[in-house]
């Protein structure tokens, strides 16, 4: 039996606020620890790397340069100092998203806190590069099409509506998808018999989980560098 | 699902409604606790894995670079080298060809000087014998003019001692030897 709700197991009062330490929280931890582990485990081994890379080493390094490669040709060469950034975004949607094939464990991404707080992180990076790459050039272009001079700024609102809807429509594009998947896979537990539920799901849960998640993941994290090196009009 | 047992006992534990959705103060901060956590994911990752594992593929592109560089250094060198061997190759060459050439030459130009030479020699040596059998020749025919004299006086002086007396032999005598006195002289 799969939970819709997003379970609160506990407040933590921090400075007066209460957080809720929930489902998502937990799994976020979980996925948390699992990736730094992961990065311990590579950090260790990193010094005993050879020169003709095989086994372990050789899944590390493919790792990072297939994403490098795929950073690079998306973003160009200008903003690969935000490399480290889109490869733990990258990681962390995957596992989440995978991660509702392991019993006991709530997608993080089916909550739209995360998909939002990542949303904005991408929002905020768009601003911040479009600001440093383009300077007042950025700020004009949301007068555009009319000049930034124009008593009447028709197009400001219509833009800056645009620019706030890019995270939203980013957040519950990933955020709808995996709580789609969620409720569906909720609702085949609770149609059929339990007998049946050990062999129907498991398909059901590669196309919910499997599939759709590592696909969510690509347009999730490809958006988000589209709009930044957009926004910075990065033409390498 | 209960995931209580995961969390530190310290906690205090109360049970907020659960929920699927929603927009409130708890959503923000649930919002800024999930960007923290992934910025705090991401400074863990950037610092264990991403650019450790980064660095070591630069290096190792960089050495491969290098070494590509010292390849193509070394390559132009040996093309250089080879040019080069090539181009004295050609000089040996050339050299040699010049060398049989004059050697040719001066071969063709001893030879025809020799040729030259003998043909002189030849031709001295003929003309000494030709000398020689001139020579032979006169003293022959001088030798066989002696000889008709003598054979002639003596000849004539048996024709002459049975045809005339003492007085018209001297006579004779003296005549001839006047005639041959005269003729001696005269040659």
């Amino acid at each position: 039996m799969i939970d819709l709700e997003i379970k609160n197991y506990a407040v933590l009062r921090l400075f007066g606020i209460d957080i809720w330490i929930t489902d998502t929280t937990v799994s976020t931890w979980i996925i948390m620890g699992v990736l730094i582990i992961f990065g311990i485990i590579v950090r260790i081994k990193s010094r005993k790397f050879k020169e003709v890379p095989k086994g372990f080493q050789n899944a590390v390094e493919a790792i990072v340069e297939v994403f490098e490669s795929y950073l690079r040709t998306t973003i160009g060469d200008k903003l690969m100092f935000l490399g480290s950034w889109f490869f733990t975004l990258f990681l962390f949607i995957l596992l989440s998203n995978l991660s509702g094939l392991l019993p006991m464990m709530r997608t993080p991404t089916a909550d739209w806190s995360m998909t939002f707080g990542l949303a904005l992180v991408t929002f905020i990076l768009i601003q911040a590069m479009g600001v440093k790459y383009r300077k007042a050039g950025y700020i004009k272009d949301l007068f555009a099409p009319l000049p930034w001079w124009c008593p009447i700024p028709l197009f400001l609102p219509i833009n800056l509506i645009g620019e706030v809807a890019r995270p939203i429509s980013l957040s519950f594009r990933l955020f709808g998808n995996m709580l789609a998947g969620l409720i569906m896979m909720s609702l085949i537990y609770a149609l059929f018999p339990p007998f049946v539920t050990f062999v129907i799901p498991s398909a059901l849960h590669a196309y919910f989980d499997l599939f759709s998640g590592v696909l969510q993941t690509y347009i999730f994290v490809t958006l988000s560098m589209t709009f930044i090196s957009g926004a910075a009009a990065v033409a390498d | 699902m209960d995931l209580g047992f995961l969390l530190p006992s310290a906690l205090e534990i109360v049970f907020p409604p659960d929920r699927v959705f929603d927009i409130d103060q708890q959503t923000l901060v649930q919002i800024i606790a999930n960007i923290i956590n992934v910025a705090v994911l991401a400074a863990f990752l950037a610092y264990l894995l991403y650019k450790p594992v980064r660095d070591i593929l630069n290096k190792r592109t960089t050495k491969i670079q290098g070494q590509l560089i010292q390849a193509e250094e070394e390559l132009e060198k040996a093309t250089e080298l080879r040019r080069k061997y090539e181009q004295i190759m050609e000089d040996v060459e050339r050299e040699r060809e010049d060398i049989l050439g004059e050697a040719r030459k001066v071969a063709a130009d001893s030879s025809r000087r020799l040729i030259a030479d003998a043909k002189k020699e030849a031709d001295t040596i003929r003309e000494r014998a030709a000398a020689n059998v001139e020579m032979e020749w006169e003293r022959a025919e001088n030798d066989m003019r002696t000889a008709i004299i003598d054979v002639s006086a003596v000849m004539a002086e048996k024709f002459v001692s049975l045809a005339i007396n003492k007085e018209t032999h001297d006579r004779l005598f003296n005549e001839t030897m006047n005639d041959l006195e005269g003729m001696t002289w005269r040659d």
